[in-house]
């Protein structure tokens, strides 16, 4: 197995874990470490092909890619953490289940 | 390349304006509707510009700062484009004085929406202005993860519980989604080694790494504009933020959505991967979600609710050109396609909007509860109607015109599930915006006469976008002109 194959069937498989994590467990920080796992993988697919050409430079773009990628995942988790906190803060609730009160 | 000063000022304006509002409004707020009307002023001149200059130069394409792609960043603007830019101007200069009103009158505090509302409204603004000028797929995954994030600050902004979940369940999906749409991204760039539109078109061939990219992007647009059936998250989104927010999300936003497929299907995908199987797939889903919707809407009781489930019925009428593209009379397809976006974008902003003024007047959102509004609030009433009439597809209004290309192509191409599905989701729309119509012509039971007093804007915004709802089927030639500039059936796409 070369070393793209590699790193990018192990990308694929966080990504499917992440998703798997995403959708299946309720309690909604999971979800969003499950939605970091996922950018995870999806990161790494994206590394593996910097690197597709072994003995040559790896390829600059997907890693400006992958940057910018990191980023826009960062800002995510901060507003998903942030709107869960005050969930959690006001209305004690961490699932995405109807909220017994209004 | 040599371009002319105004689609270099013009571009870089619709973009930079709303963002320096968008940070003006933060940092001075006191002043918040001033510097959102002057960016509203700006980029209504400036999109009246790249509209005049598309139809006069052809597509126009730019570099930001002078660095070409592939590392920088290349905007390219065509006749759907711009008509695009048009649309999300228009719209969210109108709403900006509704919502003004409708928070003067619902704020907690009374007097002013939430600190963190006009920010994020012109940030969603600059970032579907960057969205419809983008000119390469990374750029698009930006722009959409910018308009993910702040839909999602806007949907929570009243910051009660069941607004803060519909957030959170807005947010998981369509960051999800996001995301598989970046892995495609990758594997494009991967295949083909470059990343904006015109390479890709050109060198585009069926191998598997392609078909897999283009099947999760596909899947990640359709999560995100609300094709069945993964439109479970929008009901509960649409109907829980306040009124000015679901014109805009139910509007413009999943047009934004809705315009990266587009790309991604008609100019992008190679001619294997677009007919065939995928075909039949996406026609399915989509009189699927006509069908869903609309009969949805017809059992809810909230009418915000109701109009949430039209947007999902709506969003299966748009999804029909993916099925009629490539076939023969194929161009009506693509001018109906862009007929119902458009009328679909303002009829529902009007819908909302109205029901936004008289919930404020009836103070409920049950229409059941709604008798005698129609002597209470008029012109709400009769830009609701007006609005209904759109989505129906009663001529002359713009949905009309958009049924009726989409019915001839379909007759034409012999899909005759497609036609039923057009005709009788009119049927079904018109049943349940004349339920909550009628309601508001009953006598009421409070025989007081007195008219509510409701900000000017309340009274009359949803005026305006019904008219124009229905000025798009009277004039509906001037924006199937603009479209034919880069239309993706000519046998180069996207052109030099």
């Amino acid at each position: 197995m070369t070393e793209f194959e590699a790193f990018s069937s192990c990308g694929a498989l966080l990504v499917g874990l992440g998703f798997w994590g995403v959708m299946a467990l309720p309690h909604l920080i999971r979800k969003v470490i499950g939605l970091n796992v996922m950018s995870a993988g999806v990161f790494l697919v994206l590394i593996a092909l910097a690197g597709r050409t072994p003995g040559e430079e790896p390829d600059p773009v997907p890693q400006a890619l992958v940057i910018t990628g990191i980023v826009v995942a960062v800002s995510a988790t901060a507003l998903a953490l942030s709107v869960i906190h005050r969930l959690f803060q006001d209305f004690d609730h961490t699932t995405l289940s109807n909220p017994e009160h209004e | 390349m040599i371009v002319s000063p105004i689609v270099q000022y013009g571009l870089v304006a619709l973009v930079a304006a709303p963002l320096c509002a968008s940070i003006l409004c933060l940092i001075l707020s006191k002043q918040a509707l001033g510097w959102c009307s002057a960016a509203a002023a700006v980029q209504v001149v400036s999109a009246g510009a790249i509209v005049y200059e598309v139809v006069h130069a052809g597509p126009l394409r730019y570099s930001i700062g002078g660095w070409a792609a592939p590392l920088g960043i290349e905007w390219y603007v065509d006749g759907i484009g711009a008509v695009m830019l048009a649309l999300v101007a228009t719209v969210f200069s109108l709403l900006i004085p509704y919502a003004a009103g409708y928070f003067s009158s619902h704020g907690t505090d009374g007097e002013s929406p939430p600190r963190a509302f006009w920010p994020t409204y012109m940030l969603s603004w600059t970032a579907l202005n960057a969205l419809f000028i983008s000119g390469d797929i990374f750029n698009l995954y930006v722009t959409l993860e910018l308009l993910t994030l702040t839909s999602v600050g806007l949907v929570g902004a009243t910051g009660s519980a069941k607004a803060l979940v519909a957030a959170l369940r807005y947010l998981l999906v369509a960051t999800s989604a996001s995301l598989f749409y970046f892995l495609g991204v990758g594997l494009l760039y991967g295949t083909y080694g470059a990343l904006d539109w015109q390479s890709l078109s050109e060198h585009a061939s069926a191998d598997f790494a392609t078909v897999l990219a283009i099947a999760m992007m596909s899947v990640a647009m359709m999560t995100k504009t609300a094709l069945f059936p993964l439109h479970f998250w929008l009901p509960g989104a649409h109907g829980i933020a306040p009124t000015p927010v679901s014109a805009l999300l139910s509007g413009v936003v999943i047009k934004g959505t809705f315009y990266v497929q587009i790309r991604l299907w008609l100019f992008v995908a190679p001619e294997e991967v677009r007919t065939g199987p995928p075909q039949a797939v996406i026609a399915t889903l989509a009189i699927c979600a006509v069908f869903w919707g609309s009969l949805q809407a017809l059992r809810q009781s909230d009418a915000k609710i109701v109009l949430a489930y039209s947007s999902v019925a709506q969003v299966g009428y748009l999804f029909f050109v993916f099925a009629l593209i490539p076939g023969s009379s194929s161009e009506l397809a693509w001018y109906g396609a862009v007929c119902t976006a458009l009328s679909h974008a303002t009829a529902k902003a009007a819908a909302f909007t109205a029901v936004g003024t008289i919930m404020e007047v009836a103070g409920t959102g049950e229409f059941r509860k709604w008798q005698g509004m129609a002597r209470r609030a008029p012109v709400a009433v009769f830009a609701l109607a007006l609005a209904a009439a759109s989505l129906m597809g009663l001529p002359p209004s713009g949905g009309f015109i958009g049924k009726w290309l989409l019915l001839s192509a379909s007759f034409d191409q012999g899909r005759y599930c497609i036609a039923a599905a057009l005709a009788l989701g009119g049927l079904l729309t018109a049943v349940y915006m004349f339920k909550m119509i009628e309601v508001t012509i009953r006598s009421g039971s409070k025989l007081d006469e007195e008219r509510a007093s409701i900000s000017l804007a309340a009274r009359w915004v949803p005026l305006a976008l019904a008219t124009l709802a229905i000025l798009l089927g009277v004039l509906a030639t001037a924006p199937i002109a603009l479209v034919e500039i880069g239309m993706p059936l000519q046998a180069g796409r996207v052109p030099e």
